[in-house]
């Protein structure tokens, strides 16, 4: 991935996603622009409804805008082939969901190792690094469990060493601690830190916590589809750093 | 050429009919007739049944009076009740009653009958049966049927074929059935995984890759199945020929596995399978991601 220096890694122009057709259309997000530096960890708060999950679909190319530009490092993906997009995900930028991130008949393991064995890794080599991700996460012991097996606490975790073992450039998670109590909850955003310090991996985390949103470097608030705030914090006050 | 003399006559064993056939076993014996044994020693058995030592029975015979070797069957003669042993219990469709097979002339003595149902003729070697079948048929005038033995047996494979024509029937019904629901159950299958697929694609898994695992878990899902086929039909077949059919028809027939439909049927359903699912896992490689997921 080339970029220049003062270039942003991600950066949308003018984006706005319409869904549905005629009478039952409804607007995502209107006219949105964003520059998101390498190295932030910005968090994404704001009401339900407001449009961060489509904020963060656009980015990940899960989805495409209907107007507008979306780049990130030196794909244009309103106009990137599929193949490509999904080449980009596996490589380069991890996602983690709110609930639903594993395939229910994998071990956490394989789980794990899905992205690489996407990329058409062997096994062999796919699964120590499969393990080493695991034990980031402090799950190497869980490594056999299915995921029904598994608490919703350790099945994020899971999720998070998925989305960081083919060590992204981008990491996108839109509210990974939604569905988990407190201690559950900021033993994540622990994880999240981590892997932002020690990795410098550029993350965009959707959440509702304020506690959270206070270990950003950076938050944006979206409300009715539009960006309402946009607060950078000074270097050096990062919780945790 | 030679010629063998059979007689069939209905009998009475205890006040229950039965067949009693006077066997020309020592000409049969001498030209080397085949007889299926299924319970008794079978070494020189013609020879036995010709020297009157004993005789043999049906395996009806055997499962309606419940006898075997060792045991003795009584048959009235117009002489009174009279006991043969049985040395072997043998294949024998002609007839449900249940028959028991003595020698000819022994048959001849006691009963005082001399007639003959059908005579069993030889060819020599270098006889050619057709040929032999149209002097016999002149000498005796065409009243009487004359059939080579590949005519009889044509005959009967007719007759057993047409008796199974509706399974045949049922046989065709049911491999369409199969393989419909394949393609059912591999369109559901894909569709019930819409939010997994998506899942796949969602971290970066290409379309092309989707749809092969899709189709290697399609022919899997297939080899299975036929797999599962064989082993099903060959259990249910085998029930059907040596328990349902003797039960219902009183045929005691032989059981073969159909090896080679066997071999076919694995590939052919795979091949369905994969087949099959070329356009659900196209379908659903293309899945639009978003909505696949839900509601994240
Ligand atoms: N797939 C969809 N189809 C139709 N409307 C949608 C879809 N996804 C989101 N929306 C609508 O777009 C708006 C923004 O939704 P979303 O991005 O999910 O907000 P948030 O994640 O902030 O709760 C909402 O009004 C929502 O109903
Ligand atoms: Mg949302």
């Amino acid at each position: 991935m080339s970029m220049r220096r003062d270039e942003a890694l991600v950066e949308l122009s003018g984006v706005t996603k319409v869904y549905g057709e005629g009478t039952g259309m409804v607007t995502g997000l209107a006219d949105v622009s964003l520059r998101v530096g390498a190295g932030e960890f910005l968090g994404i708060m704001g009401p339900t409804g407001g449009g961060k999950t489509t904020l963060i679909n656009l980015i990940g190319g899960l989805d495409r805008p209907t107007r507008g530009t979306v780049r990130v490092a030196d794909h244009q993906l309103e106009r990137a082939p599929e193949d490509v997009i999904r080449l980009l995900r596996r490589r380069h930028i991890g996602v983690v969901f709110q609930a639903f991130n594993l395939l229910p008949s994998l071990s956490a393991l394989e789980n794990v190792a899905l992205p690489l064995l996407a990329d058409g890794l062997a096994r062999r080599a796919a699964e120590p690094r499969a393990r080493a991700a695991l034990e980031q996460v402090h799950l190497v012991e869980r490594a056999a469990a299915r995921p029904a097996e598994l608490s919703g606490g350790e099945q994020q975790r899971v999720a998070l060493a998925r989305a960081l073992i083919a060590d992204p450039m981008l990491l996108l998670a839109d509210e990974p601690t939604g569905c988990l109590d407190t201690r559950t909850g900021a033993e994540m955003v622990d994880l999240l830190l981590r892997a932002h310090r020690l990795r410098g991996v550029t993350i965009i985390l959707v959440t509702h916590d304020e506690r959270i949103a206070t270990a950003c470097t950076r938050t944006v608030t979206v409300a009715d589809g539009a960006i309402v705030a946009d607060r950078r914090r000074p270097v050096g006050s990062t919780a945790g750093g | 050429m030679a010629v063998a003399g059979h007689r069939a006559a209905l009998g009475d064993s205890r006040g229950h009919p039965v067949v009693i056939i006077g066997y020309d076993a020592a000409v049969s014996a001498a030209h080397g007739a085949r007889i299926t044994v299924i319970n008794g020693d079978e070494r020189d058995l013609l020879l036995r049944v010709a020297r009157r030592e004993g005789v043999m029975v049906s395996d009806t015979f055997s499962r309606r009076f419940g006898l075997g070797p060792g045991d003795t069957v009584f048959l009235s003669t117009p002489d009174g009740e009279r006991g043969f042993p049985i040395l072997a219990v043998v294949l024998d469709y002609s007839v449900d009653l249940g028959t028991v097979v003595l020698d000819a002339s022994a048959y001849r003595e006691f009963w005082g009958d001399a007639s003959v149902t059908s005579y069993e003729v030889w060819a020599a070697p270098d006889e050619d049966p057709r040929a032999l079948r149209q002097r016999v048929s002149e000498r005796i005038g065409y009243a009487v049927p004359v059939l080579t033995s590949r005519d009889m047996r044509a005959e009967f494979d007719g007759q057993l074929d047409h008796a199974m024509s509706i399974a045949y029937a049922t046989e065709l019904a049911s491999g369409v059935i199969a393989l419909f629901s394949v393609v059912n159950f591999i369109v559901v299958a894909t569709h019930d995984r819409r939010r997994e697929i998506a899942l796949w694609g969602a971290i970066g898994t290409s379309r092309r890759t989707i749809e092969r695992i899709l189709h290697c878990e399609a022919c899997l899902v297939g080899g299975l199945g036929g797999l599962f086929g064989v082993l099903l039909g060959g259990v249910t077949s085998y029930l059907v020929v040596r328990g349902a059919v003797p039960l219902v028809s009183g045929w005691w027939l032989e059981y073969r596995f159909p090896g080679s439909a066997a071999l076919l049927a694995v590939p052919i359903t795979i091949a369905v399978a994969a087949v099959s699912a070329v356009l659900p896992a196209r379908r659903a490689a293309r899945l639009p991601l978003v909505e696949a997921l839900g509601t994240l």
